[in-house]
């Protein structure tokens, strides 16, 4: 406070912004009401205030090279392909552990218990060789990177339920490995 | 729709409800991220960076809280990241920094950013230090109140004033040098 009573800027500023203490603001209230100087510098902080808004708000230019960006489409098609993902990748992993099991089920649980290998595990039938097929195609993708999640996800959901399906149809047959 | 149902909807996974949101507040990120980088590239990137995290975190946002703000903190956050790693991080802001303005004859507040153009200011504002250009910038943009700053930077709200006092003192300061320069 100078020697009129005024108070300092900081003062002044933080008064606007309603940071003082209740009896302090009363008091910078009291003396600015009777002072004409404090009231011209109040009123000269607030047309800084809407100064410094109109000069950092957006132009024309800046909005128009937003709008331009498309983001609200983008990132939710990005969102959304991201959700597509992750269901496509859970899938994938089902159906690796799918074919997995049906593996385990029809070949290396009788390998383990010492028995012949019999039905559709046989040279010359038709299911090793499609499985052979399979698996020489995912040898490919190997070399040729896929193009989607789909050309990974179908083939390993496909393999899995072939084996599967292989594995229940000659069980039922009586072909199966487990029918040794 | 109100934003409360977006920011539900969108917590539930819906995309639509997510590019919504993003419509809603694009400006206002975009703008702050602008405004703390001064590169257009970077802060579309950094945009689209905010959103994009705001929704992988957005199952655990509290619905009764105003958005803004917790949307403005994950792009400050990434904007103080992004100026790390672009080394132009200012050095941090000391009382050092304000010894060097001239206390017994301050440039009078008002008549000075009065004098100058949008492009002189915003030129300022952008060499301001960082914890003062956020501030300024989330106060003088973005709109958000000393509160709403606080919690965004969760900083207290008496310290939000202090940044914007100093801030305004060295924006005077340096337009007076810019004036003087041309």
């Amino acid at each position: 406070m100078n020697g009129k009573g005024c108070w300092d800027d900081m003062t002044l500023d933080f008064f606007r912004m309603g940071l003082l203490e209740a009896a302090e603001a009363e008091a910078v209230r009291s003396h600015v009401q009777g002072c004409p100087t404090c009231q011209a510098r109040l009123g000269a902080l607030d047309l800084e205030d809407l100064r410094l808004e109109a000069a950092l708000a957006l132009t024309r230019e800046e909005a128009d090279v937003l709008m331009a960006a498309d983001l609200p489409d983008r990132l939710a098609a990005q969102v959304s392909g991201g959700r597509r993902g992750a269901w496509g990748l859970a899938s994938g992993l089902v159906g690796l552990g799918l074919a997995a099991a049906a593996g385990l089920q029809g070949a290396v649980l009788p390998w383990l218990q010492g028995l012949p290998l019999g039905g559709w595990m046989s040279a010359g039938h038709w299911a090793p060789q499609l499985t052979s097929r399979l698996f020489r195609w995912a040898r490919s993708l190997l070399w040729s990177p896929p193009e989607s999640q789909l050309d990974i996800l179908v083939p390993l959901l496909a393999a899995g339920l072939v084996i599967i399906l292989l594995n229940l149809w000659q069980r039922r047959r009586g072909l199966s490995p487990f029918h040794h | 729709m109100t934003e409360r149902e977006w920011i539900r909807r969108a917590q539930g996974g819906d995309a639509e409800a997510f590019g919504a949101l993003v419509r809603l507040h694009q400006n206002g990120v975009y703008g702050f991220c602008l405004r703390m980088t001064g590169r257009r590239e970077d802060a579309l990137d950094l945009t689209s960076e905010a959103f994009l995290r705001a929704y992988r975190s957005l199952a655990g946002f509290d619905v009764t809280q105003p958005f803004r703000p917790w949307l403005l903190r994950i792009a400050a956050n990434l904007c103080r990241d992004h100026l790390q790693a672009r080394q132009k991080r200012p050095t941090p802001v000391e009382d050092a920094v304000l010894a060097d303005l001239p206390d017994s004859d301050p440039p009078p507040p008002g008549q000075v950013l009065a004098a100058h153009d949008r492009a002189a200011v915003r030129q300022a504002v952008a060499e301001l230090p960082e914890p003062y250009r956020t501030t300024v910038t989330l106060h003088y943009f973005n709109q958000l109140s000393y509160q709403e700053i606080s919690e965004a930077l969760n900083i207290p709200v008496g310290t939000v004033g202090t940044h914007l006092y100093r801030a305004k003192r060295l924006l005077r300061k340096r337009l007076v040098e810019q004036e003087v320069a041309t």
